[in-house]
């Protein structure tokens, strides 16, 4: 018969969780707001992003209070945790987008490359090239589908002629798997889509101008779960050349798409980890609370 | 822990995971019933409570069914995920060794039903003694096992863990002796097959109880380290 040993507790903070999840302290924990230095491995050691410290206050409330954390690269990363907890506040610092909001302070440094994309002199438009984003509800411009990656290319510059241009977006469908379903209209107009069309679209007009980061806040929120299953296949696919910051509501998906998770809970990142253990054996009680409690 | 969920759902199926343990409970106390009545009944040679334990051997296999339909039912409803998906595995898990110590019983009781004591003898006296200290020994460890899923004890779980290294030497000491007594030609065949058949249930069933310990502390921790896996 099989003989086992037992090997050591898989997380140091088997003793915490182990308190609370067979009752026991008298305090309850999850009261205070006090929490514990994040766990999991934040570190990388060829991270393509990498954020340090990175605070936000909007308005002097301090919404993002210290995240540490690397993102590697061919990796999809996927942020979850309550609503309100900073998820996309966090995506968007890092493309700086966060400084379009008012009476905003950022602080921290966040390094795409090594390179500090909050250092002085930085301007903050030059490389959102480099970094781009899909948003909750798809938003093609109202123009015909070829247009909306067309227009990337022309205002980055990465385009000479029409023809090269042409050749270009027929590359830029292919490599978002979408060339056979819109080469044969591709004029037609973008808004005349299906919601789950258009969100593959926004996604292929963001690989366009051959970014090496992808940030998607919640990409699959508006859509139905079988769109929602496409752009989770499309995701998969494209982990293979692109970084993927993916803040996602659907555990399932987060579950499903995503190599790395971070959990984001008033600000704070509490734990990272892979994927496949924070959602069988988070370390944080916190995290176990929210994941469990929160299966659909 | 009253207030659990802080996501888009809170959480409603609490009730329905600790039902689950209560279900292992329940069964575990029902199981460990058998085999204590399964000994009593070699031990006194007592027929009546043999056929006891075999009418209640279909209770065993009906609690199994119970608790995967609700296994089922709170996968299919709740998809629970940490250390819920890890209670239900576990609850899933220990269901399916419990009932393979529920069939123990069975087996020990049959044994008693086929073949009688002939006469006790001082010998067949003293090989009982050591059936019935390993007996003992089981009907502890399969005692704090279950109970591991009403309360979780680091200890006492390990303690079980353990318990398989015990017994391994208490059945080697048992067929040890008894070949002896074969060799001296002072026991019968039939008795001395009886007596390792039924040290060999014991044997078995404290395994039982091991994997339900690790079930606990997987349930607990989240995994063992199978490396080592002999
Ligand atoms: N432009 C802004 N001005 C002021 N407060 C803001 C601004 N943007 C976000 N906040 C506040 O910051 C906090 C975090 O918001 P954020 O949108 O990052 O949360 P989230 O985790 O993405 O939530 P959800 O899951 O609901 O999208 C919230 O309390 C929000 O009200
Ligand atoms: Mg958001």
């Amino acid at each position: 018969m099989a003989q086992r040993t037992l090997g050591p507790p898989l997380f140091s903070g088997a003793e915490v969780a182990q308190k609370i999840l067979r009752g026991g302290p008298e305090q309850d924990p999850f009261a205070s707001d006090q929490l514990a230095p994040s766990v999991g491995e934040w570190r990388s050691p060829k991270p393509r992003v990498r954020c340090e410290d990175l605070r936000v206050r909007f308005a002097g409330r301090e919404v993002l209070k210290g995240v540490t954390l690397d993102i590697g690269r061919n990796e999809v990363i996927s942020v979850i945790g309550p609503s309100g907890a900073g998820k996309s506040t966090f995506l968007r610092c890092l493309n700086r987008m966060v400084e379009a909001s008012e009476h905003c302070e950022v602080q921290g440094r966040v390094f795409l490359d090594g390179e500090d994309i909050y250092a002085p002199g930085v301007d903050a438009v030059s490389f959102r090239g480099r970094i781009g984003m899909v948003f909750p509800k798809p938003n093609p411009y109202p123009k015909s589908i070829y247009e909306n990656v067309a227009y990337g290319l022309r205002i980055h510059g990465l385009v000479s002629c029409k023809s090269e241009e042409s050749s270009l977006v027929e590359l830029v469908f292919r490599q978002a798997g979408l060339w056979r379903e819109f080469s044969r209209r591709l004029f037609a107009p973008a808004l005349s889509l299906t919601a789950g069309e258009q969100q593959r679209l926004c996604i292929a007009r963001a690989l366009a101008v051959n970014p090496e980061v992808i940030l998607m806040d919640e990409p699959c929120s508006s859509l139905d779960l079988g769109s929602g299953a496409k752009i989770e296949q499309m995701i998969d696919e494209l982990r293979q050349a692109y970084t993927i910051v993916l803040v996602s509501h659907s555990l399932k998906s987060a579950a499903r798409v995503s190599q790395r998770t971070a959990f984001i809970r008033q600000g704070r990142l509490v734990e990272v980890g892979p994927t496949d253990r924070m959602f069988t054996t988070p370390s944080h009680p916190l995290t176990d609370r929210f994941i469990s409690g929160c299966s659909e | 822990m009253n207030d659990r969920g802080e996501g888009h759902t809170f959480k409603r199926f609490d009730g329905q995971l600790s039902n689950l343990h209560l279900m292992v409970t329940k069964m575990g106390q029902s199981v460990h019933q058998q085999v204590q009545d399964a000994l009593t009944a070699f031990r006194t040679q007592d027929i009546a409570l043999a056929q006891k334990v075999l009418a209640r051997h279909s209770d065993i296999d009906r609690m199994e069914l119970a608790a995967d339909a609700e296994i089922v039912e709170v996968i299919a409803r709740n998809s629970p995920l940490a250390s819920d998906l890890r209670l239900v595995v576990a609850v899933s898990k220990s269901v399916g060794d419990l009932q393979k110590i529920g069939e123990e019983a069975t087996r020990m009781a049959l044994l008693l039903e086929e073949i009688r004591l002939e006469s006790s003898t001082p010998l067949i006296e003293s090989l009982m003694d050591g059936v019935d200290r390993m007996g003992v020994l089981v009907l502890s460890h399969l005692d704090t096992a279950v109970g591991l899923f009403d309360q979780w004890d680091e200890q006492k779980a390990l303690y079980v863990i353990a318990g398989h290294q015990r017994m391994d030497g208490d059945f080697q000491a048992e067929l040890h002796r008894v070949m002896t007594c074969l060799l001296e030609e002072s026991l019968d065949v039939k008795a001395a097959v009886r007596l390792v058949l039924l040290a060999k249930s014991l044997d078995r069933i404290i395994h039982h109880a091991l994997n339900l310990a690790e079930y606990a502390m997987f349930e607990i921790y989240g995994g063992f380290d199978l490396s080592s896996e002999a």
